[in-house]
């Protein structure tokens, strides 16, 4: 049986990262990008995500290095500590898997390298974009903001900071402080609830399909980590099963080689498992990262496969 | 090809993305530049040459990252590989980067990533094998050493504003 599919290592888009200004990812994640308004202030916004950012790491490296004085594995401990307790919150809540479909060891190692490097930047810069319930999740970095601005006290406790550290410091989480209400004052009033979300990378990855309004919406579910959407397997094998011949015929630009890669075999119909392999194999032999990266070109229709 | 207009559009609305872009690349050379004065510094004396050394393999580390990224970006194109790879060491990676984002720059056949993500994926690996470490080694020496350079304290307060910067363009753009 024909089988037509786009004949591009193409993967389909996936979901991070991503920019609050861009019209298709605010298309398809409309409960966390968009929150930037239009209009004049956006520059002022830009501004307050720039100063709180350079503020923060500021504050932070100052106390680091002040808690570097007394002991530089004071310095290391409590830095493994906090990355521990992160670590072990998101196993607690089943979230340990980073969004990459990557399986195995493999994957368990990119997840634990990706997660202590985003906490870290967080943790240091205050990157926006890592409140993503993909990520650290909303409340969890609001915590750590002003968890990071206190434990930079503490080291200056423990350090023995002078009138004039304290008064910098001081005057540096005041100005953070300030530049964060500002933001917060300025952005859409809807999106202020993104920052004190509970929700999981699990609960996020699931909502590309069960809230998607067509097969373009939902076949992002295969850009994640298949142990993300375990709680809704049989509905996505369900929806491909009865799917695929549609696409077949109607071949979506998203029905790339590298998106039937991804696929989970049992997923698929009978008839078409050999293609499916032959995707894989082809796939295989393309670098990982072209698994994983959106290619945002038209990829060409092809020839039947069979 | 809807995104690039409309991603052109919001950026002359707000008249802010070639502002930006300008702001990006300027902040990102004189970073570099303030590091390799703070390096020169450091080297210049004995009891912080250790230090100069440390910040030093920090900046090698971030240009390595850049560099790996271009290799990924560019395998099978090794002419545009070397000439991306220029880039990278002439410290103009951020400038082109963002100039590419500005101008809506399509991707390429040979290509794994958009524009976009090169440049958020070049801040990530800037931000945690120079900006990061870099500002709290300035930070520590500065604290620790008495003789040290004030020059330190301007490089430190450039470092954290391109910080700032990049952070808050991985989240706007």
């Amino acid at each position: 049986m024909p089988t037509n599919v786009n004949n591009s290592q193409a993967p389909p888009l996936p979901p991070v990262p991503s920019y609050d200004v861009d019209p298709q990812k605010r298309k398809e994640t409309p409960d966390f990008y968009g929150y930037i308004p239009d209009g004049g202030s956006r520059t002022v916004i830009f501004g307050c995500m720039m100063l709180q950012s350079a503020l923060l790491l500021l504050i932070r490296s100052f106390g680091a290095a002040m808690l570097m004085l007394v002991k530089k594995r004071y310095f290391a401990m409590f830095m493994a500590g906090d990355v521990a307790v992160y670590l072990l919150q998101k196993v607690a809540r089943g979230d340990f898997h980073y969004w990459f479909p990557l399986d195995g060891a493999f994957g368990l190692f990119i997840s634990l390298l990706l997660r202590m490097i985003v906490k870290t930047i967080t943790d240091f810069t205050g990157v926006i974009q890592f409140r993503g319930d993909a990520e650290l999740g909303g409340l969890y970095w609001t915590a750590n903001i002003f968890l990071a601005l206190l434990a930079s006290y503490v080291c200056l406790w423990v350090g023995g900071a002078g009138r004039v550290e304290w008064i910098l410091v001081g005057d540096a989480s005041g100005a953070f402080t300030l530049s964060f209400g500002l933001f917060l004052m300025l952005m859409k009033k809807r999106y202020r609830r993104t920052f004190f979300s509970t929700r999981t990378g699990c609960d996020w990855a699931m909502d590309f399909f069960l809230k998607a309004d067509d097969d373009a919406g939902k076949q992002h579910i295969f850009g994640c980590n298949k142990k993300q959407w375990a709680g809704i397997r049989g509905k996505v094998k369900e929806w491909v099963l009865n799917s695929w011949w549609r696409w077949d015929e109607e071949k979506p630009e998203w029905f790339t080689e590298s998106w039937i890669a991804k696929v989970p075999l049992d997923f698929i119909p009978k008839e078409a498992k050999e293609v499916a392999k032959a995707c894989r194999e082809s796939a295989r032999r393309s670098s990982i990262a072209g698994l994983l990266v959106a290619r945002e070109l038209d990829p060409p229709q092809v020839h039947p496969m069979s | 090809m809807l995104n690039v207009v409309a991603k052109r559009l919001l950026g002359e609305v707000s008249w802010g993305l070639k502002m930006r872009v300008t702001m990006g690349a300027g902040l990102s050379i004189l970073d570099m530049a303030t590091d390799i004065f703070v390096i020169v510094g450091y080297m210049g004396n004995e009891e912080t040459r250790g230090y100069g050394w440390s910040l030093l393999g920090m900046v090698v580390a971030s240009m390595l990252i850049q560099l790996l990224i271009v290799f990924g970006q560019n395998k099978g194109k090794p002419w545009v590989m070397a000439k991306e790879m220029l880039i990278v060491l002439t410290a103009m990676k951020p400038a082109v980067d963002a100039s590419r984002v500005a101008s809506g720059h399509e991707m390429e056949e040979h290509h794994i990533f958009d524009a976009k993500t090169e440049l958020v994926t070049t801040k990530c690996g800037e931000m945690l094998a120079e900006s990061i470490p870099g500002s709290l080694l300035q930070l520590y020496v500065l604290l620790k050493v008495k003789n040290v350079s004030r020059a330190t304290v301007g490089s430190v307060l450039v470092s954290a504003m391109t910080t700032g910067f990049n952070s808050a363009t991985i989240s706007f753009e």
